[in-house]
């Protein structure tokens, strides 16, 4: 399930999108594309992405605003926000419109890929705990509806 | 119906019947039907009570006022089976104030039923008088409770007090009409006089029963009978109280009297007192329970039977003649009838009669009311006792006593009064006691009575005394005390008791005291104004006053001793007038006798005495009596008379004490006469020119005025006392006494100060014999001024003690006069010489304001002041810590000068010498310093005080004086003056100092005045000078200043060049640093790109295993990392700094950056960083500093070495120092270690230092740096430990990196 995950990086530099794809493609992920947060916006709602690397600075939009706009297309993907110019507000901000991770450039590759995989997991522990808790609720259902048909026999 | 006509007609007859007989009476009485409350019948009485028609109304509401029955009303106790009965029962009526004795019984009524018959009787004055009655223990009862009618009280005076409601009844007037007046006015006049005597009577005791005529309202006189007793209220009589009753109706009794029935009867039954009807033959008609009881007899056993069947004898006989005279002479009467039985002993009652007439008028009966008075009897008797007794101690008095009745009648005298009187004691009794008074006394008690005796007695609780005239039967008049009391006899009536003492005697002698006291009181004004007298005329008119008009002499006069005679000087009475001249060594006339002896001689009989000179007159008897002072006599007085031993020894002792005060007052006259020819001697004094005038006047006033003979003025001329003038002798001879010396009384007196009496110069030591020969006593007396004594003055005597006390004091009195005079003089003198010196000081002032040079000028003004008479004068300049700055001297010898210059002293030396310490010895500006002052020796001259005055000039620390003592008057040569120089604004600028006076004289006040104007003039011209030098000074800075000026400008601009350089070059850094912040930021993209790549090929070719390609790879990832850090750096530096400041302490920054640096083992580490203060920073950023040091510290210890962290408290501040043994660094390096981007190292922090500097800066501290090459550097920051913020942070953006523009810049 990790090895196929599949992420999306944003990233108005060219190089910078064509380094991290062949990385992360190396390290068995599915590897998209985007370069404008319109892009990314795009993708986002016609294709599922366990994880998107999006960069602070976007030409037509802020990256940070973009975590809003991908919130609602896909909640349960982890973002991970790239920044060249990291301050405290900055850092702050991100975290707070949603951002699950924050990597400083010029990024150290190792450091990146233990923060995708960190994340996955723990992607993968949300999906667990909310399938269960489906379980959960379901089973309880029905021992309710079964509860209630007892008090039923009475016409 | 004829029943009930029957029963109208019967009811009509009872009716009638009972209007007949109660409507006359004073008592309520009304019938009420007992089932409807109905009133049948009401008599009069109780329908003026209620007002109005009552009958047919119901009781309850007429007499209570209720609207339903009350107890009385249902009560039912008369009828059924106790019918018959009466009841008897007292009623208050609260709105009337009045007790009335209620008498209840059922009486038959036509129609066959019994009614309730009730009868009220007043009977408040009963219970008033029952009240009294308890009250008092001595008196009987004296209030009859007779039948009632009207009861009035009279007071004292005659007006009307009490009357009951019969009175208006009867008269038809008003009560409160006649209440307080006169009852007189209601009386026919014709009947006045009897009234008056009744009134009289029952006050007196004897009250009678009396008819009189009375007027009623509507003008008709009714026919009272009264019958009265004295009201006594304590023992005292205070009215009369009575009963009157109206026997003009008493023709209805009469009648009445025919138709007493069953109803009436009832009625007398319930009277408490004995009632008895009689009919003319005394036979008993009625008789009442009451009566019964007192005889013990059925009523039927008495009814018509006369007293003498009834009664035992002697009461019946006494009845008898009572009856026989009401029933003869229709007159009520008032007896007192006794009986004794055995069981209850004697008893009096007292009994009232009176006669009832038929409608005829024919007396037909009596009716008698009796009361048993038998206690009241007893009492009366223990008062008869008691007069008894009295009478025994009246009958064995030592003073005359004598009791006088209401009449002013004396009823009882004893012996001793008949002494005092000369009658016997029978021929007083029955006297008018005025009759033994003469006419005064008989005035006085015209309108005197014993009653107002009595009553004054009774309000001032004392006995009342008189001082009267007794008119003896041999017709003497005697003087006597008479004290009065006032008692009751056993009839209640009034008596006095006089006690009579005869005080003719002691009256005698009082008045002869009197006079004497009068004599000696009226001499004693004249003494008083003898003492104001303004002349000896005076002095003799008011002698002759006293002894003419005080002390009764017909002739009198003065005579007084002048020179060798005694000579008549005034005179009075004599009818012709003569001198008299007698010679003292005479023998001739009593009045030499008296002033030789210098006592009195009083002469019985002058025929007798050969010493008498003949008068004029016919004269037998004469006294004379020496005017004398102590010993001293000065004249005589002399009284004469043509009786025989008209003088006694009282006339002695009063002329004598005339004699003494007109003594004193001529010898005051004398010595007031002195006083003001003194006084005039005074005023010649005070305008006398010279001493040798003052001189001549003196001795002429002692001379002339004070009668000495012999007088002489000395002076003090220096040390001496010289003799100037005398009277008395052809010649003034010389005559000098040392003051100092022992000898001479003048000189005496001159150093006492006070004066000197000699009275036997043979016993005194000091006296020198001067022209006179025969000397005895001497008296010296000094003038003085104050306590300066300018000389004597001297009298002497041949007589021994010649001068007394009078002497003395007027001598005093002069001799004060001459001081006067002699200093006027002087002061004159002195003044004519201060305006000579004054003179000569206005040309030198004048001399003085031409010189210009201040020193020329100061030495002018030494030099004018040594013109003044100091022979030394020294101006001393100073400043302001008085340290003498320059001298002036005049009159100094160069080695003085030179002295003077060695001793001066220092500056706080003369801040003392002018200071408090040092007050006490000014005169006015300046001090004068008196070297024999021991005091001053030592704290002036600073001699040690053991030290001689002899030797002491040794030690001075002062220029001696060349002077010697001799010379001098009271300065001592060593003596000196000085005084500070004071601007107008009190600065002291100078010191003048002199000395060695040319006259050798202190100087005085007034001497100095003039050299004070030199002090200021002094004063002046320094501080003139001062300026002056000031101004020249201020000329020379200025001319230094203006040359400095130009080099100042040069040095100015030059430095200002500088400054305009650094700021270009920091502009310059700061775009250059902005720049590099935005080449930094856009490097980190490539730098990305790079480092992923790198890694990805780093990654594929690890497997192929070439060493050396990712050797390569490697470099690269380095370099990355290195080029990363120069951004970061030039981010950091460029950035503005925002300081986020929290609470902290030197401790945990350092431990913090410790933390982060690996200090290599080879590196030894000392630590001395305190956890105080506290200090105020942005942690972040000091921990990034020390960081930075530390790194710095340990890079330049390659090979090992000591880091040394310290931190010290300094003030508000902290300061850290970091220090290394390392490399150290060159001053090259030193000079460009702040400047960014310069590192030593290859791969140096390049802004690591330069941004140290900005943080430290930031916070407002500083940050330095000590280094030498080989041996280690130090760092030292110095950072507040409470740094002021800026509203912005510690620093001023001076580089922005407006993100915005990378944004751009990157598209490219």
């Amino acid at each position: 399930m990790v090895e196929n995950a599949r992420i999306l990086v944003v990233d108005d530099d060219e190089n910078i999108r064509k380094v991290l794809m062949m990385i992360l493609q190396d390290e068995g992920y599915n590897v998209d594309m985007a370069g404008t947060a319109k892009e990314a916006i795009e993708k986002t709602r016609k294709n599922f992405y366990n994880l998107a690397l999006i960069d602070v600075r976007l030409p037509d939009m802020e990256g940070i605003e973009l975590l809003t706009k991908v919130r609602d297309t896909t909640p349960r993907m982890r973002k991970i926000i790239i920044t060249g110019y990291p301050t405290i507000q900055n850092a702050i901000e991100a975290v707070n419109r949603g951002a699950d991770a924050y990597i400083l450039k010029p990024f150290d590759m190792t450091k990146v890929l233990t923060t995708i995989k960190e994340q996955l997991r723990k992607q993968q522990e949300e999906i667990r705990y909310s399938q269960e808790k489906v379980a959960e609720f379901i089973e309880t259902r029905v021992k309710e509806l079964e509860a209630e048909k007892i008090p039923q026999k009475r016409p | 119906m004829p029943n009930k006509m029957k029963e109208n007609a019967d009811l009509n007859h009872v009716l009638e019947k009972l209007h007949a007989f109660f409507d006359g009476l004073e008592d309520l009485v009304y019938v009420a039907d007992p089932d409807t409350y109905e009133i049948l019948f009401a008599n009069d009485k109780f329908k003026e009570f209620f007002h109005g028609k009552i009958t047919g109304k119901k009781c309850y509401e007429v007499i209570q006022g209720l609207k339903h029955p009350c107890s009385f009303c249902t009560n039912k106790y008369i009828f059924g089976e106790n019918i018959g009965k009466t009841h008897v029962w007292e009623y208050h009526c609260r709105k009337k104030g009045r007790w009335y004795k209620c008498i209840d019984k059922a009486i038959p009524w036509p129609g066959n039923k019994n009614v309730r018959f009730e009868i009220a009787i007043d009977i408040t004055q009963h219970k008033k008088t029952e009240k009294a009655l308890t009250e008092s223990e001595r008196q009987n009862r004296i209030l009859v409770e007779a039948s009632p009618d009207v009861i009035y009280s009279i007071s004292l005076d005659g007006k009307l007090a009490s009357l009951n409601p019969a009175f208006e009844k009867i008269t038809g007037w008003k009560c409160e009409e006649w209440i307080g007046k006169p009852f007189t006015a209601l009386i026919h006049p014709d009947d006045v006089t009897k009234a008056m005597e009744s009134f009289q009577k029952t006050l007196a005791g004897e009250p009678e029963p009396v008819e009189l005529r009375v007027i009623s309202k509507s003008g008709e006189y009714l026919i009272g009978e009264f019958t009265s007793v004295p009201m006594i209220e304590d023992g005292k009589i205070v009215g009369e109280l009575g009963i009157a009753r109206d026997v003009t109706s008493r023709k209805m009794y009469e009648e009445n009297l025919q138709k007493i029935n069953t109803t009436l009867q009832a009625l007398i039954q319930a009277i408490p007192d004995i009632v008895y009807f009689k009919d003319a033959e005394r036979r008993n008609l009625i008789v009442n329970n009451a009566f019964e009881k007192l005889v013990g007899l059925k009523r039927e056993k008495i009814i018509g039977k006369t007293d003498e069947q009834i009664f035992p004898p002697d009461l019946a006989e006494q009845c008898r003649k009572s009856d026989e005279e009401v029933l003869k002479k229709g007159v009520t009467l008032r007896v007192e009838e006794q009986t004794a039985d055995k069981k209850r002993g004697t008893r009096f009652f007292e009994t009232i009669k009176v006669p009832i007439r038929d409608r005829e008028g024919k007396i037909a009966g009596l009716i008698g009311v009796s009361r048993e008075i038998t206690e009241r009897k007893i009492v009366e008797e223990k008062l008869r006792e008691r007069e008894e007794f009295f009478r025994s101690i009246a009958e064995n008095s030592s003073d005359g006593i004598a009791i006088v009745n209401e009449n002013q009648k004396i009823v009882y005298a004893n012996d001793e009064l008949a002494k005092i009187t000369g009658y016997s004691t029978s021929e007083i009794v029955g006297q008018d006691f005025r009759k033994l008074l003469t006419e005064e006394g008989k005035s006085f008690f015209t309108n005197r009575k014993i009653h107002t005796q009595a009553k004054r007695q009774k309000e001032g609780r004392l006995r009342l005394k008189y001082e009267l005239k007794i008119l003896r039967k041999d017709g003497v008049e005697r003087e006597i005390e008479a004290r009065v009391a006032t008692i009751r006899d056993a009839h209640g009536k009034m008596r006095a008791i006089v006690q009579v003492v005869d005080i003719t005697e002691r009256r005698k002698f009082e008045e002869e005291r009197n006079r004497l006291e009068k004599r000696l009181s009226e001499l004693n004004n004249y003494a008083k104004k003898l003492n104001t007298a303004k002349n000896i005329k005076e002095i003799y008119r008011l002698s002759l006053d006293a002894m003419e008009k005080t002390l009764g002499f017909e002739y009198a006069s003065i005579l007084m001793a002048e020179r060798n005679t005694l000579n008549l000087v005034a005179r009075r009475g004599y009818t012709k007038v003569f001198s008299l001249k007698l010679p003292l060594d005479g023998d001739k006339g009593i009045t030499l006798k008296a002033f030789k002896t210098g006592r009195p001689v009083n002469v019985p009989d002058v025929r007798k005495d050969d010493a008498y000179v003949k008068g004029g007159e016919e004269i037998l008897s004469e006294l004379a009596v020496p005017i004398k002072i102590g010993n001293k006599v000065l004249g005589v007085l002399n009284v004469e008379s043509r009786t025989f031993a008209a003088f006694n020894g009282e006339d002695i002792k009063l002329l004598e004490l005339l004699a003494s005060h007109i003594a004193i007052a001529i010898s005051n006259l004398k010595n007031r006469g002195k006083l003001t020819a003194i006084n005039t001697y005074g005023q010649k004094l005070s305008r006398a020119q010279s001493i040798e005038d003052v001189c001549k006047l003196t001795l002429d006033a002692m001379q002339k005025i004070l009668e000495y003979d012999y007088v002489d003025i000395f002076l003090v001329e220096g040390k001496k006392l010289r003799l100037i003038k005398t009277i008395g002798l052809s010649y003034t001879p010389r005559m000098t006494l040392p003051l100092d010396g022992e000898k001479g009384v003048t000189v005496k007196a001159a150093k006492t100060g006070k004066p000197i009496c000699v009275p036997d110069v043979r016993k005194e030591e000091a006296y020198v014999k001067a022209g006179m020969e025969n000397v005895l006593s001497e008296l010296a007396v000094p003038i003085k001024i104050g306590n300066k004594v300018l000389g004597v003055l001297n009298v002497e005597s041949e007589k021994l003690a010649a001068f007394d006390r009078e002497d003395k004091k007027l001598l005093e009195i002069l001799a004060s006069h001459v001081a006067i005079a002699l200093s006027n003089i002087e002061r004159t003198e002195k003044l004519a010489a201060l305006s000579e010196k004054l003179e000569n000081l206005m040309e030198s002032s004048t001399e003085i304001m031409k010189i210009k040079d201040a020193r020329r000028r100061l030495r002018k003004i030494a030099e004018t002041i040594r013109s003044f008479g100091w022979r030394r004068v020294v101006i001393g300049r100073v400043d302001e810590n008085l340290e003498r700055k320059e001298i002036v001297t005049v009159g100094l010898t160069r080695e003085e000068i030179k002295l003077l210059k060695e001793k001066q002293a220092p500056g706080h030396v003369w801040k003392e010498r002018l200071g408090s310490k040092f007050e006490r010895y000014r005169i006015g500006e300046f001090f004068y310093i008196p070297w024999r002052d021991p005091w001053i020796r030592e704290h002036f001259f600073h001699i040690p005080p053991e030290t001689s005055p002899e030797n002491a000039i040794k030690y001075m620390n002062a220029v001696p004086s060349r002077l010697s003592e001799e010379n001098m008057v009271d300065w001592h040569p060593q003596d000196m003056l000085y005084a500070p120089l004071r601007t107008p604004e009190g600065r002291i600028v100078g010191l003048l100092s002199m000395d060695d006076p040319v006259d050798g004289r202190k100087p005085a006040r007034e001497s100095l005045i003039p050299l004070e104007l030199f002090l200021h003039q002094a004063a002046i011209t320094i501080e003139n000078a001062e300026l002056m030098e000031n101004l020249e000074k201020a000329r020379q800075e200025l001319q230094i200043y203006a040359d400095q000026l130009e080099q100042k400008v040069e040095e100015r601009t030059r430095a200002l060049r500088e400054i305009q350089e650094k700021l270009l070059r920091t502009q310059r850094l700061a775009v250059i640093g902005e720049l590099a912040g935005m080449i930094g930021h856009d490097l980190r993209n490539p730098l990305t790109s790079i480092s992923g790549a790198t890694y990805y090929l780093k990654r594929r070719l690890e497997q192929n295993g070439d060493r050396n390609v990712i050797e390569m790879l490697e470099l690269i990832q380095n370099n990355i990392a290195y080029s990363n850090k120069i951004i970061n750096d030039l981010l950091d530096y460029s950035r503005e700094i925002k300081l986020d400041i929290t609470e902290t302490n030197p401790e945990k920054i350092v431990n913090e950056a410790l933390a982060v640096v690996e200090i290599p083992r080879n590196i030894r580490l000392i630590r001395k960083v305190s956890r105080t203060p506290k200090i105020k920073a942005d942690f972040e950023k000091m921990k990034r500093i020390f960081v930075n040091l530390i790194r710095n510290a340990v890079d330049a210890m390659p090979k090992g070495g000591t880091l040394t962290i310290k931190s010290s408290k300094r003030g508000g501040k902290i300061q850290f120092t970091v220090s290394d043994t390392g490399v150290g660094m060159n001053e090259e390096t030193l000079k460009k270690l702040w400047t960014p981007l310069f590192t030593t190292k290859a791969k140096g922090m390049g802004f690591g230092l330069a941004i140290c500097k900005r943080f430290v800066e930031a916070h407002g501290g500083t940050i330095t740096v000590e280094s030498t090459v080989g041996k280690g550097t130090t760092f030292k920051v110095t950072l507040p430990t409470d740094p002021e913020m800026k509203e912005e942070g510690g620093e001023k953006i001076w580089l922005k990196t407006p993100e915005s523009s990378l944004l751009t810049t990157t598209k490219t």
